[in-house]
């Protein structure tokens, strides 16, 4: 219990801090933000009006309070370019994004963990070294430079997936799938390698462990004491890994969407910058964040209920 | 074993200095003006006069490329500087005074990495604007929580030594500690860190270059290089080929040299 | 005496290194007949564990046997095959292992772990599974064994665990148990409820144990004979009480006067002074020459044969040559 309140706490006060730090960096705007927005011509009671809209007349602790209340009751503000509260606009893209995110922490799961074994059992051995050298790249390569080599290989050369665009899941279930498949697979790829990696360090560590022996002992075959012993332990810290990996698909989001023109936050996040539409973009870099949080705590509180040490601690 | 083991740490030295090399020769000689454009040869496949071809200003990539390392490794040394900077005061005085100064400090670390991936220095730069000044400030900041934490634990870690429990005793100053005990012994790990960190100052760039909110023209740039070829990936895919291969290897260069002064850090404790 | 159940003989087993082959058992060769408990004593570096690892068929990665024979019922384990090994650890023979806090899975429920080898190696049903493994925890002495079969290790002390260790040994009713140093990393008085467990185990199964010590005094306790190893080699073995009271070997000697003993109280405990040599640095002759009070020359380049003397076997040169009877007046 007490293990709970304490992430509980934790979790409270980095959220806050987050609201402060994305608050404050937008204070920070050089010059006034209404001038900004509508440019050097503008007439003084534009920005009169426009100042008063942003609540520039208050003081920055007033308008932060009034911010963070607008917050919970789901007010994030209004976007200046569409003219529209800024959760109308973030509900159309939210399901592009987060079909992308679950899809591709899909395959870092589907393709990640089964190559992680193998890299371990194959210690030693040649697949070993190439899977090795693979997931190297897999770190090192630029992901959204991957996108336009699969676009070029998968798209134009052998039309096999669309190269940009998206449609909804409930028009096209597997026109979604394969427009979404590619870009996920871009976003899971360095995640792939390091989970491979890092599945790779704790399955061999495991394997050294004494209670290996004991299995061993007991008469079992190598695949038993693997799939039965071994990889209970090995998947345990491999769970954070995973919980830092969402962040990450998160991020790369942000980048893929636009190598492939998918209608999601990450589009939208550029596409407001660019337009200027700090509230907009104020309210985004919130939201991801805010789930970023929440998934980093609910990883923790997981780990409690899988690893059963930390769940009779609590 | 051993001899297997130390291979991809001469990868990645022999990676590093053909790249600082070919950064250091276009300071006195590239092909090419990099920005001197030619209508008359645009997007020509590699060829004898140009042997990673031109762009679509028929600019020869090569040279461009040799005159980009160049801002390739500035971005990388001066984003690690600022990062380990602050995350040296950071993870010093959490680590050196504990207690509540360590849980701010945390507190504002975990803070930080609540904004995946390139987002804080996106934030950052939509705030401020692109160019390659805040660009380097974008992402040293990106880099703080990184530095801070492994600065943190080995303050945590050597504090309770006896060696240094030791002078403490005898009266040294937090300072004189500091530089002739945890110092010399966070040495390597922090090496490491910055290693690692440079790789991830390159993928940065080239992701914000991308998206445009990074070096803007015409300061070459790998990553503005891509956003260029973009277009161009059908009828001249050498072009983004070329480019994403250089990434790589800078990366790869970086990340397997951090790898290896790990490996032999582990090996002698 | 009887045919013997588990036969070793001659066995070497060397490590692999990059500059060559090192041999960590040298020629070892010892019997275990049915229903006896043979301890195995010596320093720690002594293979004792390696030993008892070649038997399991567990050597560590670089290491193997370079020749000799381990025989179990009439067939030699050494050539055997990964699968054939697989059916007999376990069930044939097992083994309880030193760590009682790290040699349970964390993560697999204590009663899942002793009914694992029963599912490896029989064919009950769920139920009576079970039922044979908390009638096997209630005789290893763990009370209210319904409620512990569904706990986890961490919840269990260190003496619990080590019952539950040697329930997984016991489940299958194996003919040989191997007992590394089962009370070593336990508390003094846990150890003495535990050495009373295996003197419970050597009464009431029909098994052949064997237990292995760096500590003569726990040997004393539960052994019918003993096997003395020193720098990989046997170099005394025989009766407990023979070598406990008459031993021959120095090394032995030198151990036996180590043990601490109430007649000897307030006087500061014996040590044989040295240390056992290194895998590496081990040479010709006698490996404990150079910690022997009565070397000689020729142990510095032969390793003696090993003779009978009374009761017990010896590898000595001060029972090799004629003059036994003279040099054994010195003490």
């Amino acid at each position: 219990m007490r293990y709970i309140l304490y992430k509980l706490a934790t979790f409270v006060a980095t959220m806050t801090l987050v609201s402060i730090i994305i608050f404050f960096v937008f204070q920070l705007l050089p010059g006034n933000p209404a001038h900004i927005i509508l440019g050097i011509e503008a007439e003084q009671a534009q920005i009169q009006q426009l100042e008063q809209e942003l609540g520039l007349d208050k003081q920055a602790t007033e308008r932060y309070v009034d911010w963070v209340t607008g917050l919970f009751q789901a007010d994030l503000g209004e976007s200046l370019k569409y003219q529209l509260p800024v959760s109308d606009i973030l509900v159309d893209r939210i399901p592009v994004t987060f079909s992308l995110g679950i899809l591709s922490i899909l395959l870092t799961i589907i393709i990640g963990i089964p190559l992680g074994i193998l890299i371990a059992r194959t210690k030693g051995k040649w697949i070993s070294v190439v899977l090795s050298i693979m997931t190297q790249l897999g770190i090192a390569i630029p992901s959204f430079w991957f996108g336009f080599i699969l676009i070029l290989v998968f798209g134009v050369i052998l039309s096999l997936f669309p190269t940009y665009g998206y449609v909804p899941w409930s028009e096209d279930f597997f026109g979604a799938l394969r427009a979404l498949f590619l870009p996920s697979l871009v976003i899971a790829i360095s995640n792939i390698a390091v989970i491979i990696r890092y599945l790779r360090n704790t399955i061999l560590d495991q394997a050294n462990m004494e209670y290996v022996r004991t299995a061993r002992c007991k008469g079992l075959t190598e695949r038993k004491i693997m799939y039965g012993h071994i990889l209970r332990n090995a998947l345990i810290p491999v769970i954070t890994i995973l919980g830092l990996t969402i962040a990450d698909t998160l991020g790369g989001s942000i980048i893929i969407e636009n190598v492939f023109a998918l209608p999601g936050l990450g589009n939208l996040l550029i596409e407001s910058i660019s337009s200027r539409d700090f509230p907009l973009v104020q309210s985004m870099v919130l939201y991801i964040a805010v789930l970023v949080i929440t998934i980093n705590f609910i990883v923790d509180l997981l780990y409690k209920v899988i690893d059963p040490r930390i769940r009779a601690k609590g | 074993m051993k001899k297997s083991q130390s291979i991809p740490w001469r990868i990645g030295i022999v990676l590093v200095i053909c790249l600082m090399t070919m950064m250091i020769i276009s300071f006195f000689y590239t092909p090419f003006g990099p920005n001197e454009m030619n209508t008359g040869s645009r997007l020509e496949a590699p060829s004898f006069s140009h042997p990673f071809g031109t762009d679509n200003f028929g600019r020869d990539i090569l040279s461009r490329v040799m005159q980009g390392a160049q801002t390739a490794f500035l971005i990388g040394t001066s984003s690690v500087f600022i990062g380990l900077m602050f995350g040296f005061i950071l993870g010093a005085s959490a680590g050196y005074f504990g207690g509540w100064v360590d849980e701010i400090i945390m507190r504002f670390i975990d803070a930080m990495l609540a904004f995946p991936g390139i987002l804080l220095a996106i934030m950052l730069i939509s705030v401020f604007e692109p160019g390659l000044k805040n660009t380097i400030i974008a992402i040293g900041i990106m880099s703080v929580p990184g530095f801070t934490r492994i600065i943190r634990s080995s303050f945590i870690q050597y504090k309770t030594y006896d060696f240094v429990k030791a002078s403490v005793a005898k009266g040294a100053g937090a300072l004189r500690i500091i530089y002739h005990h945890i110092l010399p012994n966070a040495f390597s790990p922090i090496l490491v860190a910055a290693t690692l960190s440079f790789s991830g100052a390159i993928l940065g760039e080239s992701g914000l270059s991308y998206l445009g909110l990074g070096v803007q023209p015409p300061d070459p740039s790998w990553g503005r290089m891509l956003k260029e070829a973009q277009p161009f990936i059908v009828t001249a895919p050498w072009y983004v080929i070329i480019v994403g291969v250089i990434i790589t290897m800078m990366v790869l260069g970086f990340n397997l040299l951090g790898d290896g002064i790990r490996d032999k850090q582990d090996t002698k404790a | 005496m009887s045919t013997p159940l588990l036969s070793i003989e001659n066995l070497d087993v060397a490590f692999h290194f990059q500059d060559g082959d090192y041999n960590a058992i040298n020629h070892v060769s010892f019997n275990v007949y049915p229903n006896e408990v043979l301890g195995i004593v010596g320093e720690s570096g002594c293979g004792k564990s390696l030993t008892s690892k070649a038997i399991m068929g567990i050597l560590p990665e670089n290491a193997s046997v370079k020749q000799g024979s381990i025989t179990f019922r009439e067939t030699n384990l050494v050539t055997m095959k990964e699968k054939q090994w697989q059916k007999i650890r376990g069930d044939a023979i097992s083994m309880i292992s030193q760590e009682p806090m790290t040699s349970l899975n964390p993560l697999l429920t204590v009663g899942k772990q002793i009914a694992e080898v029963l599912k490896q190696h029989r064919s009950y049903s769920k139920k009576e599974m079970k039922e044979k493994t908390i009638a096997l925890m209630k005789e290893v002495g763990l009370p209210r064994a319904e409620a512990l079969y569904k706990s986890y290790p961490h919840q269990l002390s260190g003496g619990m665990r080590q019952r539950i260790v040697i329930a997984i040994a016991l489940i299958a009713s194996p003919q040989l148990i191997i007992a590394d140093e089962p009370t070593t990393a336990l508390d003094v008085t846990i150890q003495a409820q535990i050495l009373d467990l295996f003197k419970n185990i050597k009464n009431t199964r029909n098994s052949s144990l064997i237990f292995i010590s760096h500590d003569l005094g726990v040997i004393r306790q539960v052994c019918d004979r003993v096997v003395v190893m020193y720098a990989g080699r046997v170099v005394e073995q025989g009766k407990v009480a023979d070598i406990l009271y008459e031993p021959k070997h120095p090394y032995t000697k030198g151990l036996i006067q180590s043990i601490p003993d109430h007649t000897k109280r307030g006087q500061e405990l014996y040590t044989i002074p040295g240390n056992v040599p290194g895998l590496k640095e081990r040479k010709r002759g006698c490996p404990f020459a150079d910690r022997c009070a009565h070397r000689m020359d020729i142990c510095h380049t032969h390793f003696p044969d090993e003779v009978y003397v009374e009761n017990q076997a010896v590898s000595c040169h001060l029972y090799t040559k004629e003059e036994v009877k003279h040099v054994s007046t010195i003490h």
